[in-house]
């Protein structure tokens, strides 16, 4: 696992990418700020804890009996896009997004937020690493 | 699944944006205009049986082709140890094992694509033609020994059966069925190994569910290799033209090139797509044309939200029963689509219908070429880096040969709206080679008049292929 971290990290360069691997992570991570703050620059209310960032995409997935609930779907943002996936599972299990290569331990019962920035266009699968199960497809435009 | 969630378990799982509904209708719509134009002003005579014949190459591209061609047969076998040896005793997760990107993207992929342009490579780089010919050479040798002369003499009579034979350019209808009758004296040999070894290899890549598994490739190349040998054994090595899957769908592909070799041995140029005038069909030739493009078409089929959505609840094995059905109903209604048009343009012409499916069939390989180049351009460039990297480190040692271990994939070294526009250029380009060589053979085979109307149930099926191929492009 921190084989991989390190690697993607080492992969993805320039682009602070974060995972947030718990319940408690915070999208309020510094240092995934930085990068964003160049990005796209909100006018107000981005140093306040309280208000979501409002260049978040939030893209939320429940997991049931290694199922999505709804059914696999396509998750369009910009290129360059904040992105966060949070993802709950009945079931223990990995979490991985194509491309990116990024993983979350998945915790029965859990949140798991995995949060970057998407600067690879595509259309990226996002996958239950046990059994392969699709969760979404993140189509990066631009 | 797509090839790209395929390769993908750590490295890929990318799927080409859709193509803009714009550049979808240019496409569309010019491959229509040009269709029908076609029928009108292109020439009334057939002129590609005379331009398949070629002109004799410059005579340094002679002198180089033999070390090139040592070179290229060694890379083969090198090439051939590194995947093989990769696939039993390197890395087992696919993402840190070269075997999967070498078969699937360089192999598959690359190779397709540079038959187009170099013409036959695979019958140099096929490991089992050089093994073959390699034990051929000792055999040779061995038998010179006691006589010194002989070698020559073998050489002369070789030359000479050639001339027995020369090369025949007319597919005329008449011509085809005199061929036929020639083979048959001596057993002809037919594409339906060819076939079998094709489905066997797309089926691995589109429907198994678990493809890029280094030890299965490593089991089912070894199963291949063993066929071949088999072959060779039993029928001599030139049979694997035939009979090797790879051998013969290259070889419809090479004859697009530029450069080519006649059958007499001799290099030589001609334009490039005009080669297909003189393409060979046999029997079980259809069928190998048919599963090419029908596994492209999968391919992107598969690749769809509706697609994924419907299969998902299958796993496994299962997974595996699902696409398979998948793939044999695609291929089927690809060759239902051919087989009906061609009904079709019998009644129309008074052809026999087996002679006019098989005089036609050559205008299909640009096509399933440019389904080929459509679906793939972007994970060849793409998953193409990724082998670079691994190279390096073919069996998961740990090692840096070449010191690109640490290179990974720029997924943004081409742009979103060139891959678009390759993929709309590559299947109206096709569809447009397609269109010229189905009317060259039509004015070959009948007069003017029946050629004409004979051509349109074809027309049908190249557009309907072609916005097929769009429209899958599109993405659902």
């Amino acid at each position: 696992m921190i084989r991989f971290l390190r690697s993607s990290l080492c992969v993805i360069g320039s682009v602070s990418a974060i995972l947030a691997l718990s319940a408690c992570g915070s999208d309020q991570d510094p240092t995934f700020d930085i990068k964003a703050s160049t990005t796209t620059k909100p006018a107000d209310g981005v140093s306040t804890s309280t208000t979501l960032d409002p260049n978040l995409k939030v893209f939320i997935i429940t997991v049931t009996g290694n199922k999505v609930d709804g059914g696999v779907q396509e998750s369009e943002v910009q290129l360059g896009d904040k992105v966060r996936f949070e993802i709950t599972s009945d079931t223990t299990n990995e979490v991985h997004v194509h491309g990116y290569d990024l993983t979350g331990k998945l915790e029965a019962g859990a949140k798991t937020f995995v949060e970057f920035i998407t600067d690879k266009p595509g259309i990226w699968e996002i996958e239950l690493h046990e059994g392969k199960v699709p969760l979404a497809m993140l189509k990066v435009t631009g | 699944m797509s090839l790209g969630a395929i390769l993908a378990h750590g490295v890929g799982g990318r799927t080409d944006l859709p193509l803009p509904i714009w550049l979808f209708a240019y496409g569309a719509g010019s491959a229509l205009v040009i269709s029908f134009v076609t029928l009108h002003i292109l020439w009334r005579k057939p002129r590609l049986d005379s331009d398949a014949l070629g002109s004799p190459g410059p005579s340094f591209l002679e002198r180089a082709s033999k070390p090139a061609a040592f070179i290229t047969r060694l890379f083969g076998l090198v090439m051939f140890g590194v995947v093989i040896g990769a696939a039993w005793f390197g890395d087992q997760s696919a993402a840190a094992n070269i075997s999967p990107i070498v078969v699937y993207v360089l192999f598959w992929v690359g190779l397709q694509i540079a038959s187009l342009v170099f013409g036959n490579l695979w019958s140099l780089l096929s490991p089992w033609n050089t093994l073959a010919l390699g034990i051929e050479q000792l055999r040779d040798s061995a038998d010179r020994s006691p006589c010194a002369n002989n070698a020559t003499r073998f050489t002369s009579l070789r030359l000479a059966k050639h001339r027995l034979y020369p090369m025949e350019p007319h597919l005329s209808a008449g011509a085809l069925r005199g061929s036929a009758d020639t083979r048959a004296a001596d057993k002809p040999a037919t594409h339906w190994p060819a076939t079998i070894g094709i489905a066997g290899f797309v089926w691995l890549e589109l429907c198994y569910h678990d493809p890029s598994s280094p030890r299965v490739l490593a089991l089912a190349i070894s199963l291949y290799a063993i066929a071949m040998a088999f072959v060779v054994i039993r029928f001599g090595r030139e049979r694997l033209n035939t009979a090797d899957a790879f051998a013969a769908w290259f070889e419809f592909l090479a004859t697009m090139a530029p450069v080519f070799r006649s059958e007499n041995g001799e290099l030589r140029l001609r334009w490039p797509f005009a080669g297909l005038a003189a393409m060979k069909t046999r029997p079980g030739s259809v069928a190998l044309v048919m599963v090419v493009l029908g596994s492209t078409a999968f391919d992107g089929l598969s690749r769809s939200t509706w697609w994924r959505n419907t299969t998902v609840k299958y796993l496994g094995w299962e997974a595996t029963v699902v696409a398979t059905i998948g793939l044999f109903w695609t291929i089927v209604i690809m060759y239902a689509i051919y087989v009906g048009a061609m009904t079709t343009a019998e009644q129309i012409s008074k052809t026999e219908r087996r002679d006019l499916v098989a005089a036609f069939l050559s205008s299909l390989v640009p096509i399933a070429l440019a389904y080929a180049v459509g679906h793939y351009f972007s994970l060849f460039i793409f998953e193409g880096q990724q082998a670079l990297a691994l190279a390096s480190d073919p069996f998961g040692r740990g090692w840096n040969l070449f010191g690109t271990i640490d290179w990974s994939v720029n997924y943004r070294m081409i742009s979103t709206d060139m891959i678009a526009w390759v993929q709309m250029i590559a299947i109206v380009t096709g569809h447009v080679v397609g269109v010229v060589v189905a009317h060259d053979r039509a004015v070959s085979i009948f007069k003017i008049k029946v050629a004409t109307k004979s051509q349109i149930p074809l027309l049908v099926v190249m557009v309907s292929y072609t916005v097929g191929g769009l429209t899958l492009l599109l993405g659902a």
